[in-house]
């Protein structure tokens, strides 16, 4: 019987380096991409301390259109450090082609990158790990096709795709690139997949999804980062590190009897998780005061001071008994009532129209914006 | 609806039961006498204070809560009985604890306190169908809004109570607001009524937009040239790794090339080498022209000569005679020499003698033979003292010279002598002193026989002279037949060997001229044949090393093509020094391809790679700067979703702002229309009872509800701003009751409480006024308070109810600020 000696990878994809932050503004951004490069660092220390006899990674590394010489020197930098093979499928996003950071930088000795169309071996322990990279942005078939694997030791695929059975979850949006079924993988002849595309982690018996390590949008919570997995003589074991530099967390705040602007932005500060580090999207519920001299731009702006990374979604509607308005016969209720004909009363437009009308028949400006 | 009765446990200074007629009610008394106070407690019993639905209570109603807290202690609390769609209801409540109001049936028992229950609010504007605010804005006709009316006042009270039952802004107010605020804030399109000031910059929509498009198109020019930096780049690295292969290709192939040539140079260099280089003669042509045939020509000469020599032999002398005469001749030499010499008479043959000398002849000889004796013996004897004299190794030649012209002359005198002697011995003479003696004496007979004896003797002498000449010295006839028949055997055999004899000269003479031509000196034909041969063969070997070397430095010249060979072997050694640092490619040298042309390939390939980088440096320069100016590519994509979302946020407070303003333009016409009507009909229905019969038609424009009246018998309309105070005053207040109903949802006429209503009014005015609300009163209860004796005194003597209020003594409020007012109900 074939005696076969463990090894052990850690397998991370989907970091995006210098990805762009939108909403957030300029400076959150460029906070946020360091918090990127952090978390690649914490990768390349955490291979160093498992002591892993390959690094790998599944593709969208970085950002082609957005990724500079600085981003590829950065990578060489601390790819080089690391005394064992890294090994980089490219991705959508980071896809290989004559102009890309892959081709045009000098990459330390025990990096390979997969830059072809076809898989392609390099051995690793007892095993050997079939690469393949994307050479485009958009329209990448399946990777696996009918590709079988050749004789020789265990075999493990990396790359950059969509298992179709996974896509469904990850929401409107993403798109279908390299799509192909967790079936495939060992229909090939693989062991096992190492793969990037999917932020949402799933580990199956026949591949890993370790996500983005760092997260990037609100939303995406739940344990994430880079997958240590050990391939033995038995079914491989995968444990998932956090990485991350950066948290983002969903909140939903009450602003019911915030009569004035200052105790609504206290009660939404006092919501916020404390530390620079953390990000937090905040909704907005219950009734908001009317002739509350603070719009959703402006309480953006408050909360965010201090480089606080603060969405918040506006979800509260106005304090007015719309009920008894609009029975009144006079133009406010003739307007409630107008505006609560229409299809799209709880539309943001409408729901700003409505508050802002009867603000003003109070004599007051509309505090909207 | 109408308010029964308000009972107060505490409620500032006040307290007590306070029953309020169910038509029209005066509340009297002076200033400081709870007036307002009792107006404050009856609202509050009947609506409560205002209470947020959660937390906190609002400053306001904190306010008003300190400041009526009962003044002597005691519960804090009030009451009110009011009739409301048929029913009797009691609104308890304790302000200790506002937000516990309890509301009872009063006909049908039971707590029926959700009926009215608005949050944690419990108001009777709930069972009207109103809001709070509404109701007591259709409830309360303050001092200030009778005091100021006009026609235009009137109307804007009317348009505020049609927006919002009176209790807030105008719906045209509204819009100005919004209009405005859109101006201000948003920037909104021309349509506004409000003046644009021009010299205003544009406000925030317009320059989000303006600042989007600019980062939009930065992002457009940024992403493009980002992308042509990356398709250059690609084109580059192909560009670069097409120059490689080409210039890898190109080198190898002139290196093959070069060592081809050298190869060949080297072998031409070793063949010229191995080829001597001979040296031409001066005129090969004329070399070759005399060498060629000159063998030929030496075996003709020698051919010739063995003619010759095959000839018989013959004698010198006959071979002489031969060459010098002829059988004819010699016959005729016999003849003159046989011919008898005629007898000289005796005394007279000496005149003959002299006639046969020649003395010119004898006379030369003679001077000859002194002139060179003497000047043979002069130079003789000189160069013979000369040479003795001088010695040594030049003395001695000389001196021999000198006895060899002795010598010479001597020999040479005595043959002149010979001669002069023979001459003279023609005549007969033996000396030239007989001559001269001779010469003395001359006889006509002697002369005529010496003549004849003469010209025997001339023709016997000249025989022999010619026969010496032949070389004849045996001048006998016998011999000399003897020899003139051998002559012609032997002059055949003469001319045949002068014939082979000339030939062969001929041929020498040839051999020799051509030997001459090429500088070769010589007679002997052979001799010079073979020289020449051996020249010729020299000239063709030379010309065939010429030829040769020719040749080949033509062959070599033709590969190095003007080229230096150190310089090829140079450029070969160069050549495989950069093969040796490029990185070799799989198929370097096409087959069939002169490394010119791919040398030409390789220029292209340059030319392109380096028009690429042309293209690319500028770009990567404009980049920097694009860069520099908008930050890294994320930085200005968040800028620009930035700008988006503060684009798309003013838009959609724009569009908000425009369907807020259009919802209240159809709000605002939609209820005009609907109260313009209704109004009408209201007053109309008062307007004779309220005018003393002056006016009875009423209309009301539902556009801006500005009103009109006209007399019975009059059809001119008159607007109400057009008449007097006082019947503005009557006509508000009509209004007012018609509007307390038109603005109950549920057509319940709603109490009026009018506050000083005509204070400012002179009596007549005063009376009219109250004469109005009198009438007024049958349909909505009224509630009047009034400070004025004669308002008192109206209702005593109109027999309406009165509510004194007298004027406690002062004391000092809960919160230690208010003045002292109070009074107590009558119950």
């Amino acid at each position: 019987m074939l005696h076969i000696y463990p090894v052990r990878l850690l397998h991370c994809a989907d970091i995006h380096l210098d990805a762009a932050f939108q909403g957030l503004g300029e400076t959150m951004g460029k906070r946020r991409r360091a918090a990127l490069r952090q978390t690649f660092q914490n990768v390349v220390k955490l291979a160093l301390e498992l002591k892993v006899d390959a690094l790998t990674i599944g593709g969208d590394l970085y950002e082609d259109l957005r990724s500079r010489q600085d981003a590829a020197r950065f990578l060489a930098e601390q790819l080089g450090q690391l005394p064992f093979p890294v090994l980089i499928a490219p991705g959508n996003h980071d896809y290989w082609h004559a102009g890309s950071l892959y081709a045009t930088n000098d990459w330390p000795s025990n990096v390979r990158i997969f830059s072809a169309n076809e898989f392609s071996a390099v051995e690793v322990g007892d095993h050997r790990i079939f690469g393949i990279g994307h050479l485009k942005p958009k329209g990448t078939g399946n990777l696996l096709g009918s590709f079988k694997v050749p004789d020789g030791a265990p075999a493990i695929a990396l790359f950059h795709g969509s298992e179709r059975g996974q896509l469904s979850a990850e929401g409107v949006g993403k798109e279908d690139h390299a799509p192909f079924s967790e079936a495939e993988v060992a229909k090939a002849g693989f062991r096992f997949g190492l793969l990037g595309h999917f932020h949402k982690p799933r580990t199956t018996d026949h591949l890993v999804y370790p996500g983005n390590p760092e997260p990037l949008t609100f939303g995406e919570a739940g344990d994430r980062g880079a997958a240590e997995v050990d391939f033995g003589p038995d079914t491989p074991t995968v444990k998932i590190h956090k990485v991350n530099t950066f948290t983002l967390s969903d909140l939903e705040v009450d602003v019911t009897d915030c009569q004035h602007s200052d105790a609504l932005l206290g009660r939404v500060r006092e919501a916020l998780p404390a530390g620079a580090d953390h990000g937090a999207r905040v909704r907005l519920v219950g009734e908001l005061a009317l002739g509350m001299q603070l719009g959703p731009s402006e309480l953006v702006r408050r909360l965010r001071e201090g480089d606080r990374c603060v969405d918040v979604v506006f979800a509260a509607r106005p304090a007015l008994d719309l009920e008894q308005l609009s029975k009144a016969p006079d133009i406010r209720g003739q307007f409630v009532r107008g505006l609560r004909e229409r299809d799209d009363f709880e539309s943001e437009v409408v729901q700003a129209a409505l508050r802002a009308g009867v603000e003003a028949l109070q004599g007051e400006e509309p505090s909207i914006l | 609806m109408k308010v029964l009765s308000v009972t107060l446990q505490g409620f500032g200074a006040l307290s007590g039961r306070f029953k309020l007629d169910e038509q029209l009610t005066v509340v009297g008394g002076p200033n400081e006498s709870g007036k307002s106070t009792l107006h404050t407690a009856i609202r509050v019993a009947l609506c409560g204070v205002d209470l947020p639905a959660r937390g906190r209570m609002l400053k306001v109603t904190e306010v008003v809560l300190r400041r009526f807290r009962p003044w002597r202690g005691g519960p804090f609390a009030v009451e009110a009985e009011i009739e409301l769609g048929g029913g009797r209801y009691r609104f308890v409540r304790d302000l200790e604890h506002p937000d516990t109001a309890q509301v009872f049936d009063l006909i049908k028992g039971g707590e029926v306190t959700d009926r009215f229950r608005r949050g944690r609010t419990v108001d009777v504007s709930v069972g009207l169908g109103m809001s709070r605010e509404a109701f007591l804005a259709v409830s309360t006709v303050a001092q200030d809004q009778i005091l100021s009316l006009t026609g235009e006042s009137l109307q804007e009270d009317l348009q505020r109570a049609s927006a919002t039952s009176g209790g807030d802004s105008t719906a045209r107010a509204a819009i100005s607001l919004l209009e405005g605020w859109r101006q201000d804030h948003i920037r909104g399109d021309r349509t506004t009524t409000k003046p644009l000031d021009k010299n205003k910059r544009p406000r925030d929509l317009e320059e989000a937009q303006v600042k989007l498009a600019r980062a939009l198109e930065r992002r457009r020019q940024l992403t493009e040239d980002l992308a042509d930096q990356e398709r250059l780049r690609a084109e580059l690295g192909l560009a670069e790794v097409s120059t490689r292969t080409n210039e890898v290709a190109w080198k190898t192939a002139e290196l093959a090339e070069l060592q081809q040539d050298l190869e060949i140079v080297t072998a031409i260099d070793r063949q010229l080498q191995a080829t001597p280089e001979l040296r031409l003669p001066k005129d090969p042509p004329t070399l070759r022209d005399a060498a060629t045939g000159a063998r030929a020509l030496a075996q003709q000469w020698q051919e010739a000569q063995a003619k010759l020599e095959s000839l018989a032999p013959i004698g010198p002398e006959l071979e002489r005679i031969s060459r010098q005469s002829a059988p004819s001749e010699l016959a005729f030499l016999v003849g003159a020499l046989e011919q008898p010499l005629p007898a000289l008479p005796p005394a007279s043959d000496l005149p003959g003698r002299l006639a046969l000398l020649d003395h010119r002849r004898i006379s030369f000889q003679r001077w000859s033979s002194d002139i060179l004796a003497l000047a043979g013996g002069a130079a003789g004897v000189f160069l013979v003292l000369f040479g003795l004299l001088h010695g040594g190794s030049v003395g001695i030649p000389i001196a021999a010279g000198g006895l060899v012209v002795l010598v010479v002359t001597v020999t040479v005198f005595f043959g002149l002598q010979r001669r002069l002697r023979l001459l003279l011995a023609v005549g007969g003479f033996t000396s030239m002193a007989q001559l001269r003696k001779a010469s003395r004496a001359q006889d006509p007979e002697m002369a005529k026989v010496v003549a004849a004896r003469e010209t025997v003797q001339a023709g016997r002498s000249q025989a022999q002279k010619r026969l010496t000449e032949l070389g004849i010295v045996k001048v006998e006839v016998g011999h000399i037949k003897e020899i003139a028949e051998q002559l012609p055997a032997a002059q055949e055999s003469l001319q045949q060997r002068n014939s082979w004899t000339a030939t062969a000269q001929r041929f020498r003479d040839e051999l020799v001229a051509r030997a001459k031509r090429v500088g070769i000196s010589g007679n002997d034909p052979v001799q010079l044949a073979n020289e020449l041969s051996m020249r010729l063969r020299q000239l063709d070997e030379a010309e065939d090393s010429t030829r040769l070397r020719r040749e080949l430095q033509g062959r070599r010249a033709e590969r190095l093509a003007g080229r230096d060979f150190k310089a090829l072997a140079k450029r070969a050694e160069q050549l495989g020094r950069e093969l040796a640092g490029l990185e070799p490619i799989p198929e370097p040298h096409p087959l069939g391809v002169p490394s010119e042309e791919l040398r030409r390939q390789y220029d292209e390939a340059v030319q392109r790679r380096d028009q690429i980088r042309g293209q690319l440096l500028p770009l990567q320069g404009r980049l920097q700067e694009q860069l520099k100016d908008a930050g890294d590519v994320p930085a200005l994509e968040e800028s620009v979703a930035e700008l988006s979302d503060e684009v798309a946020r003013l838009t959609r407070a724009e569009e908000a702002v425009k369907l807020a303003i259009s919802e209240l333009r159809q709000a605002e016409g939609q209820v005009h229309s609907d109260l313009a009507p209704i109004l009408a009909e209201g007053l109309q229905g008062w307007l004779p009872e309220i005018t003393g019969q002056r006016y009875h038609h009423a209309w009301v424009d539902p556009s801006d509800l500005t009103m009109h009246v006209a007399a019975e018998d009059s059809g001119s309309q008159i607007r109400v701003d057009d008449l007097s105070q006082g019947t503005r005053e009557q006509i508000y207040v009509a209004i007012r009751t018609v509007l307390a109903k038109a603005l109950s949802p549920k057509g319940e006429p709603i109490p009026l409480f009018f506050d000083d209503p005509s204070v400012s009014a002179d009596d007549s005015r005063c009376i009219a006024l109250l004469d109005t609300l009198r009438a007024l009163s049958r349909t909505v209860q009224v509630v009047v308070f009034s400070h004025e004796s004669r308002v008192g005194a109206w209702a005593t003597r109109s027999e309406v109810p009165i509510l004194s209020m007298t004027v406690v003594p002062a004391s000092t409020g809960p919160d230690g600020t208010a003045p002292a007012e109070g009074a107590r109900g009558d119950g």
